[in-house]
């Protein structure tokens, strides 16, 4: 019989075995992810960064997302081993070393999310919320967006996701999705001394990417992973050292056109994809925002939703 | 493109066209657009777009693939041909300007050394060199008897790869870093004690001034792949332009790893066969 | 797609059905449903678009009929802005020349 238990409540064995048979559920926001390919960092990694989600050991469900973590070959399984994310579909991946296996799950699965879901929009950005809405991140990598975000959450923001705004195709409601957030190089201390030491996983040495850790999602934040919210503020953040904080609104013709850019599947939703960008407006304003520290950027913010505020009353 | 749109925007102002349906957002009522479209107007027939159109149909990692960055991880060297055949390998060629061009035996040895690889035509015509009109050999009359193995013959210097490769490439950076002549030159000046290639007495030519490119990519040379894109077509041009069409050689025909930045190429194939770019592959 | 070299005797066409379109103070986003494209168009390419909708017309007709429309002179709108404008508008598939 499948039951729902949390990562952490399972023995690493029962973790192993699952994910030898291919048989591990992740439930995470709003898929359904099986996930196949048993390796110590990966279980590793699973028990500490995954540990608060919900998993299914004997899933019968159907599944949104199968990821496959595999060797490229069979030599590459038992000889210098090497990791390959396999989501079912032909994606940019080059094999990893094995002790990479966390950086193959965490880009299977946005790769899956990215290429292939068809229930929501899925734009390239972070996104958190409060009682009070949601706000929506935008940028290309390096540009700040991973330690806005983990930055907001200390400000009691809740986690919707670092990777990717989903947007339902009818409401344009954005739903959460909270995987860990991901780190790169220098981020990695600044993030560990705004969330604390116990919050930020083991590093990655020498990815493709750099230094690579993640920022655990909270309890609270997969607990609430079915709590929508509509947007209320939609920044284009952009982090560069000793840059002067500046801030400019955006009218929401531009706004749109640099979503659209933004979204992962747009092509393939069409239509339903412009309709839900621009209702995405209907609560929202949009901002252009450029900063030298977090401090800058998180003012910045305050300004923003206070100018909104002021608007709207 | 988006200053061009904020600037339209700062010159308009609202109104819908009689019997309207689309839907409208932002819209204040009352104010007369007359000037601003006006002013709109001379701007179009001073060549401002009276359309904007967002190309992306949005696969943004897919794009940001594209923007990926090599960064040659030891030097490379690489010789082109007149064909557009291509070696690509580590050891140099001389060039001497008072002797008539590359060396000849440098040629041959770069192309026959155990870290050489060669890539058999395919290239663009943009970064073939061209042929000879006439064959024009340098007047240099040395290393007619070349590959003794004699002291003074750049040979002699292979065991640097031979014994340890790596290890030798190292030291071969120093020496590149402590003089401003080429690889060869440094080894002669240093190692030859006698028989310099100059003083044998051959009538075979020894150099070469057409027909061939050579050129050297250093350690830490950043290569932007991307940047040879137009719209889903390759547009090769430079020597990183030529590096980038030895990897697309490499990625199509050879192998997916083993070349320097391959991951970068292999993304940027995917992101091309995604969004319909028909010569992704060689020939262009 | 465009259509070819364009003269003065072409009359254009457009169908409300192929796309959507959002206003944004006197400027327009058109998602085109055909290609999946957004273009960002003013009153005059929009303008365009529209008054093609209900009949065919040429540059000439166009120029005439988007004058009256926006109370413009034959000097502040000249034919060979709409002709431009038009060949602009046919690389989107947002109008397209009428078969006899």
């Amino acid at each position: 019989m499948s039951t729902v238990t949390r990562v952490s409540d399972l023995s690493r064995r029962e973790i192993r075995s699952s994910l030898r048979e291919g048989s591990l559920l992740l439930h995470l926001g709003p898929f359904a992810q099986l996930i196949s390919g048993s390796s110590d960092p990966l279980i590793d990694f699973l028990q500490d960064t995954y540990r608060d989600c919900q998993v299914e050991l004997f899933p019968s469900d159907v599944t949104d997302v199968h990821l496959n973590l595999r060797a490229p070959n069979i030599l590459r399984k038992f000889f210098r081993p090497q990791v390959v994310p396999d989501p079912g579909f032909e994606v940019p991946a080059v094999p990893l070393p094995i002790e990479m296996a966390p950086l193959a799950f965490e880009m299977g699965l946005n790769l899956s999310v990215a290429l292939k879901c068809c229930r929501f929009v899925t734009i390239h950005a972070g996104v958190v919320a409060d009682k009070d809405g949601a706000i929506l991140m935008s940028a290309e990598s390096g540009s700040g967006k991973s330690t806005l975000t983990a930055a907001l959450l200390e400000r009691g923001y809740r986690l919707f996701s670092d990777e990717f705004a989903l947007v339902g195709l009818g409401d344009a409601v954005l739903q959460p999705y909270p995987r860990p957030i991901s780190l790169k190089e220098e981020t990695i201390p600044i993030v560990r001394e705004l969330a604390g030491d116990e919050w930020i996983s083991p590093i990655v040495k020498g990815s493709p990417k750099g230094d690579i850790a993640y920022r655990r999602a909270r309890r609270s934040d997969i607990d609430q992973s079915h709590k929508q919210a509509k947007a209320k503020l939609i920044l284009f953040p952009e982090f560069e050292p000793g840059m002067r904080p500046y801030k400019r609104r955006l009218n929401t013709a531009e706004a749109i056109l640099r979503l659209i850019p933004a979204s992962t599947n747009f092509g393939l939703l069409g239509e339903q994809a412009y309709l839900a960008i621009t209702r995405l407006f209907d609560d929202a304003v949009a901002y252009e925002l450029s900063y030298g520290s977090t401090e800058q950027s998180l003012s910045l913010i305050d300004e923003a939703l206070q100018e909104r505020d002021d608007h709207a009353a | 493109m988006h200053e061009i749109i904020q600037f339209i925007m700062d010159e308009s102002v609202t109104d819908l066209p009689e019997n309207s349906t689309v839907k409208s957002v932002g819209k204040s009522a009352n104010v007369d657009h007359s000037a601003a479209r006006r002013n709109l107007l001379k701007l179009g027939v001073a060549g401002m777009p009276m359309v904007l159109t967002l190309k992306a149909s949005a696969r943004q990692l897919a794009i940001s693939q594209l923007n990926c960055v090599i960064v040659l991880p030891s030097r490379m060297r690489i010789l082109v041909d007149s064909d557009g055949n291509a070696w690509s390998g580590t050891r140099n060629i001389s060039y001497d300007a008072s002797k008539g061009g590359y060396k000849l035996s440098d040629i041959q040895k770069f192309k026959d050394h155990r870290n050489t690889r060669e890539f058999t035509g395919g290239l663009p015509n943009s970064l073939t060199p061209s042929a000879c009109s006439s064959y024009s050999y340098g007047g240099g009359q040395d290393d007619c008897d070349d590959d003794s193995g004699g002291k003074g013959d750049d040979d002699d210097y292979d065991y640097y790869y031979d014994a340890d490769f790596e290890n030798a490439s190292s030291d071969l950076d120093l020496l590149m870093q402590a003089s401003s002549n080429t690889y060869a030159d440094g080894i002669e000046a240093g190692y030859s004690s006698k028989d310099d290639d100059d003083d044998d007495d051959c009538e075979e030519p020894t150099h070469i001034d057409c027909g061939y490119y050579f050129t050297t990519l250093r350690r830490n040379r950043e290569i932007r792949p991307g940047d040879f894109i137009d719209g889903s077509v390759w547009d090769l041009r430079g020597d990183d332009g030529l590096f980038v069409a030895l990897s697309l050689q490499y990625a199509c025909g050879v192998s997916e790893t083993g070349w320097p930045g391959i991951s970068c190429i292999v993304s940027i194939l995917t992101y091309l066969r995604q969004n319909g770019g028909s010569n992704a592959c060689p020939p262009y | 797609m465009a259509a070819g070299p364009i003269t003065d005797d072409m009359k254009w066409r457009s169908s409300s059905d192929g796309y959507i379109a959002t206003e944004f103070d006197d400027t327009y986003l058109v998602f085109v449903k055909a290609s999946a494209e957004t273009h960002f168009l003013n009153f005059l390419s929009f303008g365009i678009v529209t008054e093609t909708e209900s009949v065919a017309q040429t540059a000439t007709e166009l120029a005439m009929n988007l004058r009256r429309r926006f109370e413009l002179t034959d000097e502040e709108l000249t034919q060979e802005l709409v002709s431009l404008t038009l060949s602009e508008l046919d690389d989107t598939g947002l109008i397209w020349p009428e078969t006899v």
